[in-house]
């Protein structure tokens, strides 16, 4: 009897383990061929020189070490790397921090905070090529709304995305105004499940906004800080819709706009109207990004997680 | 077959006086290119955050990287 | 690029080695291009080609200009792709060239190749090995728009030297047109517009002396004709850092520049999008009163063939279907002549 029901549960186990297998299969099939082979062969080429378009001879770290250590490939390397800091940092300042703050001002229910909710979550669902495209024509230098409304008081404008010292700062803005409503939601879902006692025996307790923002609700929204810090970290190194838009593939002016993602994109895959495929440097290029993307988010997922432990 | 297009017609007079598109032409072979140096050095020349000579200077130094003759 | 007006100018259909007596092997030739323009123009052309071979019939694929390279090399490097190519020409044709990708064209089985003026077979020429491996079809030439309503108007005539350029500048400013339509915002359209200006400051013998080692681009020559464009910022729109190529474009079409400087693939787009306007085409301006007037010059690209796929497919007729560079009329009218030969 017993033996007869130990077989029938072992069987039926592995009926189970078996359905689960076949239900992974197709996911699996798919991941494996169209990234993990397609990763490998990224790691494998970015050992080799290029005859042309073909893999010639295995150099080693070569490609690695030119584009990270010989002119010009470095400085350009170096370039967009500081470019794509600039644009973790200040999204996470600026974009993020509004966020902040408009889940906050959300979370308090004034008046028609509904439709709020829904105008500043509404850009999120256009495309970044669209978002970029229509900013582009917005910061037109001649036929632009923004110039002409700063005309309106009797400012002149400046060539926005033309401009070296303002060109990234301008996609940046795009990116924000285009991306604000994510984090925010998420922000606004993480403050929602702080539970309504806690913030009224803090408002009983005499705490203003500032302190309550402050003191209560930045450290109990821990868990979405962290995903937003990683969104966005990933998000800012593998920036590439936006700038191309806006920027084209060079990153004009003068590579002012220039990342990693536009860098890398140009080298393997070839700029029709200035450069060719070079799949040894390209590949260097998307295995050094792919490290260093995977290894600074885990280690931030950890001290982040962390954090949430200890609150 | 003759250009009865007087546009091509002009087009056609005027190659009898022309020269290569250099960067195009003779330095589109390896990277970096004569011809990405020279887009992003004008790029900045004109914007005023570069001189001509450092521009020169940038596609002789880029160039150089395969051509012989600058790798002096 | 070629125009509209090209269709008749075909002189398509050149058969190649071991091709001709065995068109017997009837089947599909695929093409692959970039210029999905060009597809109207191209039926007519395969249909002339398969009504003088009927058992070959020809399909035309065309894919975006951005990723046109990307797709080839794929499809190439898996052992497929079209029989028939469309390719780039200098590093961009080397590149598949070097690879293995494209068969070498022997000149006795491709006639067409010896009409060829030197500077297009060497735009299609492998530098390692000097063979040819694929058929020229374009020249483009670079130079000044002149929108000859806006210059009539202002009472200026299309300037010669640089002078005049500057001069011709700066009455239209003052009439309250932008004088210089182009921008800088289109990174390969300030290669353009730097070497229509600046090469006639430098001529050939500059280009001779960067070949021959004896000059290198911080050369005095090529630093002062950098500098002259430094002049014209003034007559340039205004913001013209901001301003794309396609602005540019539509400031010359639509009267509110006089000069735009661009290439000849300009023409055919400019008439379509105003089939009113008045322009010209003229070389840049001389250093001074007399000097000639250099125009720039290179090769778009060419038509060659696939070389594994015809080594295991036997291509039935691989051949590589060609228009007459739209500049050059020696080599159009000599080549429709053998095409029709070889259609009799």
């Amino acid at each position: 009897m017993t033996t007869d029901r130990l077989r029938r549960a072992a069987l039926a186990r592995r009926k189970r383990s078996l359905w689960i297998a076949v239900l992974l299969a197709p996911g699996l099939i798919v991941m494996g061929l169209f990234v993990a082979a397609p990763l490998l062969s990224a790691f494998r080429y970015a050992f080799y020189s290029f005859h042309g378009l073909a893999p010639a001879d295995f150099i080693g770290l070569r490609n690695f070490t030119e584009v990270l250590t010989e002119a010009p490939f470095a400085d350009w390397t170096w370039r967009a790397l500081r470019h794509n800091g600039v644009v973790f940092a200040a999204l996470m300042v600026a974009q993020n921090g509004l966020a902040f703050l408009i889940a906050f001002v959300l979370l308090k229910a004034l008046p028609g905070h509904r439709l709020h909710q829904v105008i500043v979550f509404l850009p999120v669902v256009l495309s970044a090529v669209i978002v970029g495209f229509l900013w582009k024509l917005f910061l037109h230098p001649l036929f632009g709304l923004v110039n002409a409304a700063l005309a309106l008081v009797g400012v002149q404008g400046l060539p926005w995305l033309g401009d070296e010292r303002t060109a990234l700062g301008a996609i940046i803005f795009t990116n924000a105004w285009h991306w604000v409503g994510f984090p925010a939601l998420i922000f606004l879902a993480g403050m929602q499940r702080i539970s309504k006692e806690t913030l009224e025996a803090a408002r009983i307790d005499g705490a203003g906004d500032w302190r309550l923002m402050t003191g209560i609700i930045w450290p109990l929204v821990a868990p979405a800080t962290t995903i937003v810090f990683i969104l966005t970290f990933i998000g800012s190194f593998n920036w590439f819709e936006l700038p191309y838009v806006m920027a084209g593939l060079n990153g004009s002016p003068g590579g002012a706009t220039d990342v990693l993602g536009l860098y890398f994109y140009r080298t393997a895959f070839g700029n029709v109207t200035s450069g060719l495929q070079d799949f040894g440097h390209g590949s260097a290029l998307a295995v050094l990004m792919f490290l260093f993307i995977a290894i600074v988010s885990g280690l931030a997922l950890r001290v982040l997680r962390r954090r949430e432990i200890q609150v | 077959m003759t250009l009865s297009d007087p546009m091509l017609a002009e087009v056609a007079k005027l190659n009898e006086t022309s020269m290569p598109y250099i960067t195009a032409v003779h330095f589109r072979y390896e990277t970096p290119t004569g011809s990405e140096l020279l887009q992003s050095g004008v790029q900045k020349m004109m914007a005023g955050s570069m001189t001509p000579a450092e521009v020169g200077a940038s596609l002789t130094q880029g160039i150089s990287r395969y051509f012989k003759p600058f790798q002096k | 690029m070629i125009g509209k007006n090209f269709a008749r100018r075909a002189f398509a259909a050149l058969m190649m080695a071991g091709s001709l007596g065995a068109a017997a092997q009837a089947g599909e030739v695929t093409f692959w291009t970039w210029r999905q323009e060009d597809k109207a123009a191209y039926a007519e052309l395969f249909a002339d080609f398969t009504k003088a071979n009927p058992d070959v019939t020809v399909k035309f694929e065309a894919f975006a200009v951005e990723s046109y390279a990307t797709t080839l090399s794929t499809a190439l490097a898996a052992g497929r792709g079209p029989d028939v190519i469309h390719t780039r020409a200098y590093g961009g044709l080397e590149q598949f060239a070097k690879a293995g990708y494209l068969l070498a064209l022997d000149p006795k089985e491709v006639p067409e190749l010896g009409n060829l003026p030197a500077d297009a077979l060497a735009s299609e020429t492998l530098r390692s090995d000097g063979k040819v491996y694929s058929l020229s079809f374009a020249s483009q030439t670079l130079g000044i728009f002149i929108n000859n309503d806006v210059f009539t108007k202002a009472g200026v005539q299309a300037p010669t030297t640089w002078d005049q350029l500057i001069a011709v500048s700066k009455t239209l400013k003052a009439a309250g047109i932008t004088p210089i339509a182009n921008g800088m915002a289109t990174a390969w359209m300030d290669e353009v517009f730097t070497s229509v200006l600046t090469n006639p400051f430098l001529g050939p013998d500059f280009v001779a002396d960067i070949l021959a080692g004896k000059a290198n681009f911080s050369d005095a020559r090529y630093v002062a004709a950098l500098g002259k464009l430094l002049e014209l910022r003034d007559y340039m729109p205004q913001g013209f850092m901001g301003i794309d190529y396609a602005t540019g474009q539509q400031l010359f079409l639509s009267g509110r520049a006089g000069i735009f400087v661009g290439g000849s693939f300009e023409i055919a787009n400019f008439r379509k999008q105003n089939p009113k306007i008045n322009m010209s085409f003229v070389a840049p301006p001389a250093p001074a009163a007399g000097a000639p007037r250099y125009v720039s010059k290179f090769y778009d690209g060419g038509y060659a063939v696939n070389a594994p796929r015809r080594r295991t497919r036997r291509t039935p007729c691989a051949w590589c279907a060609g228009w007459a560079p739209s500049s050059s009329v020696t080599s159009s009218r000599r080549c429709s002549a053998t095409s029709r030969r070889s259609r009799a």
